[in-house]
């Protein structure tokens, strides 16, 4: 009976078990959800700067609607971070903090180099500059990918990604 | 016609190039503008909305006790979208807008939001609720201001680029249009049309010449003996069958002698030869109206692959030259008339000179006559008065001669030509000339063609060669010298007569007017010798010559035909 007890509990407490990444030290800034296999909670996987920072960076340059002339940013390849949160879905939605909602499917990630970013021009990006986390098409190195439908994808102010 | 037609077709390049240029210059214009519109509008309407509801939002978390972190955060956002407001490209229409004095107002409330959010603590929030209420009231209406600007921005952009499609309209329209104009000019210009309407017009041209024509008639005839076209002077001549459309094909009873001439050509006409085309002409009387004309009528057949018509197809013209013929027989007339009016006057001209040539010999008979009557008087040798008789005779027969030779010069015609051997005929020559003269002249013959007969009678060829012989004896004597040479040479056809002297030559003035009548020479003598004599010998067939010998003086010659010899 305990055996069983137990062996429910297991079940019960599996996710638990699977949550292999570390919990963020400083502020939560991105919170990965959905169809994924690492987490640091329940169905969750939480980062803070600091463990964005770790994952391999990428900068592209991207020119958009919103800024006046080329900008540098630098973040995470959106492939490498789904690669890193093992995620099993085809698509991303991305969240921000104003309940703005997008998404992106896989395959664009593996086409083109998306990034999160989380510096622009070197410099961290504060809430009101549209930070802490944007998702950057390089606009300037792709001039092809100058549609409503990619910026309409580039979030600002990612708070929630969230994988189906 | 030709510079001018040059001028039109270099207007006509000039002016399609002109279009082909306005097109391209208009395509650069409007490309630009449409290639800005075309790039993907990041909808600035939507912005507007959420910087009225950030705010709003913001309100609501200060209002509502949220943490301070929450309404920050909530502040930030607001912030975020006044900078976007302020900075972004897409907003720049309308910062330079109307609203640019509000939009003013509009950052420094941002500014000093920010500063309180900042500085945000619990002591401040009250504050900073109130602020925010202040400022609602206008963002509100900011915001429902730069909506509505905003979409008639969008409106106008709409229009831009509706505008701009009609441009590339034009555009196109112009470019496929100048295409079009090109091709068909360069059509036109293409050798072979311009050469195929050449042609036409020429053959139009030539037609309509052909068929204007209102002296000649003309008629074309088709295929199977019908008729193409006539003109007015064609109905008139041949009105009674030109009117069924069909030429017959045998003349029957009714038909004039002008329309069997036509059907007789139309039967001989052979493939044609001239580049007129011309393969038939023939001339017919024919009774018109009464009376009798004469036609001349030609066929023409149109070189091959000329002109459109078929092969079978022939013109005939008719031409009435009555008038032409008549005109004809009287010039025959008149130049008869004139020959014999020109004989007269010779006539004339020769009158005088016979008087001269018949009073030598009579006067030589009249001596020989007073000799006779003294010999005979005087009863001297009979010997002597039949010689006497003799000279008398030759000197008649002298005289007779001259009258005849003057009507061979009126008549003409060599019916009493004759034959005589010509080593008489000399011999006979010498002796007349020889007659009364005392010593008798010193002639040697050098040749005397023995055996050779002319084609000519005794008494004319004597005649002439007396003539020359006395001319000779004159030229010679002139010069101090005595006597002359006579040579006769037959060979062939014919024999040749020399009589040489030993004069001076003919001077050059001289020989012009040798053988006009009376022109007399300087050692006097006959001026008519040597026309009778050219007559003489012209009219049987032979020709006299003359020419200076380089060991002096001159040497005729006549050449006349020989007989054939019927005498051993």
């Amino acid at each position: 009976m305990a055996i069983v007890v137990l062996a429910l509990l297991a079940v019960i407490a599996r996710p638990s078990w699977s949550c292999t990444l570390p919990e963020p030290a400083g502020e939560v800034i991105l919170t990965v959800d959905g169809q994924i296999g690492a987490c640091n909670a329940t169905g969750e996987a939480r980062f803070d700067l600091a463990m964005l920072e770790e994952l391999p960076r990428k900068t592209v340059k991207s020119e958009n609607p919103w800024e006046e002339g080329v900008q540098s940013y630098e973040g995470v390849l959106l492939r490498d971070l789904m690669a890193f949160v093992q995620a099993s879905g085809k698509a991303a939605s991305f969240l921000a903090l104003n309940d703005y909602r997008a998404d992106i499917d896989f395959a664009d990630f593996e086409r083109y180099d998306v990034i999160l970013a989380y510096k622009r021009n070197g410099e961290y990006m504060p809430v009101r500059e549209k930070g802490p986390l944007f998702v950057v098409y390089p606009f300037a190195e792709r001039p092809e990918l100058k549609s409503e439908l990619r910026y309409a994808q580039s979030v600002w102010q990612v708070a929630r990604i969230t994988v189906r | 016609m030709m510079p001018t037609k040059s001028v039109a077709k270099g207007l006509f390049v000039a002016l399609v190039l002109c279009l082909l240029a306005a097109a391209f210059f208009v395509g650069l214009l409007s490309y630009g503008e449409l290639r800005a519109l075309r790039a993907p509008q990041e909808d600035s309407g939507w912005a507007i909305l959420q910087l009225g509801l950030e705010h709003e939002r913001l309100r609501f978390a200060a209002a509502t006790g949220e943490s301070e972190k929450d309404v920050k955060l909530r502040g930030e956002i607001f912030l975020s979208r006044v900078k976007l407001v302020r900075d972004s490209p897409i907003f720049a229409e309308v910062r330079a807008s109307a609203l640019k004095e509000k939009l003013g107002q509009l950052f420094g409330i941002a500014r000093e939001t920010e500063a309180l959010i900042d500085g945000l603590t619990p002591a401040t929030r009250v504050q900073f609720q109130e602020r925010l209420d202040a400022d609602a009231g206008f963002i509100r209406q900011l915001t429902l201001d730069m909506s509505s600007l905003n979409r008639s921005l969008l409106a106008d952009a709409r229009k831009r680029r509706t505008m701009l499609l009609y441009n590339y309209f034009i555009v196109l329209e112009l470019v496929v249009f100048s295409v079009l104009a090109l091709a068909v000019f360069a059509l036109r210009t293409n050798r072979k049309v311009i050469s195929m309407s050449e042609d036409l017009q020429r053959q139009s041209a030539t037609n309509h010449a052909i068929l204007s024509s209102v002296d000649d008639a003309i008629v074309g005839i088709g295929a199977e003996r019908r008729v193409l076209y006539s003109n007015p002077k064609a109905a008139e001549l041949l009105g009674e069958w030109l009117r069924t459309g069909v030429l017959p094909s045998v003349a029957e009873a009714g038909h004039t002698a002008l329309t069997a001439g036509i059907i007789a050509l139309m039967d001989q006409q052979q493939p044609a030869a001239s580049p007129s085309g011309l393969t038939g002409h023939s001339k017919v009387s024919s009774l018109f109206k009464g009376l009798k004309r004469v036609y001349d009528l030609k066929l023409y057949r149109p070189p091959q692959g000329a002109t459109g018509l078929s092969d079978s197809s022939v013109v005939i013209t008719i031409t009435d030259i009555t008038d032409a013929e008549e005109a004809a027989e009287k010039r025959e007339v008149y130049d008869a008339r004139i020959a014999d009016v020109s004989r007269l006057m010779s006539y004339a001209v020769i009158s005088g000179g016979i008087v001269h040539e018949i009073s030598q010999p009579l006067a030589a008979i009249k001596n020989h006559l007073h000799t006779l009557k003294v010999a005979t008087a005087t009863e001297q040798a009979r010997e002597r008065r039949a010689a006497i008789v003799d000279s008398l005779a030759e000197e008649v027969d002298r005289a007779i001669q001259v009258v005849r030779n003057v009507r061979q010069l009126e008549v003409g015609d060599p019916e009493e030509a004759g034959v005589c051997a010509l080593d008489e005929a000399i011999g006979h020559a010498i002796r007349l000339v020889s007659i009364g003269q005392k010593p008798p002249p010193d002639i040697k013959v050098i040749s005397d063609g023995k055996g050779a007969v002319a084609a000519a009678s005794l008494p004319l060829v004597s005649q002439v060669v007396v003539n020359l012989l006395n001319n000779a004896l004159s030229a010679s004597a002139s010069s101090g010298r005595r006597g002359a040479e006579i040579s006769v040479d037959a060979k062939g056809e014919e024999a040749e007569i020399s009589v040489a002297d030993f004069g001076s030559g003919v001077s050059p003035d001289v020989a012009a007017r040798l053988f006009t009548p009376f022109t007399k020479s300087a050692h006097g003598g006959m001026g008519l010798g040597l026309a009778i004599s050219r007559r003489i010998v012209d009219n049987v067939g032979g020709s006299i010559s003359w020419r200076n010998r380089e060991t002096g003086g001159a040497v005729f010659t006549i050449r006349i035909p020989l007989a054939h010899k019927e005498k051993s």
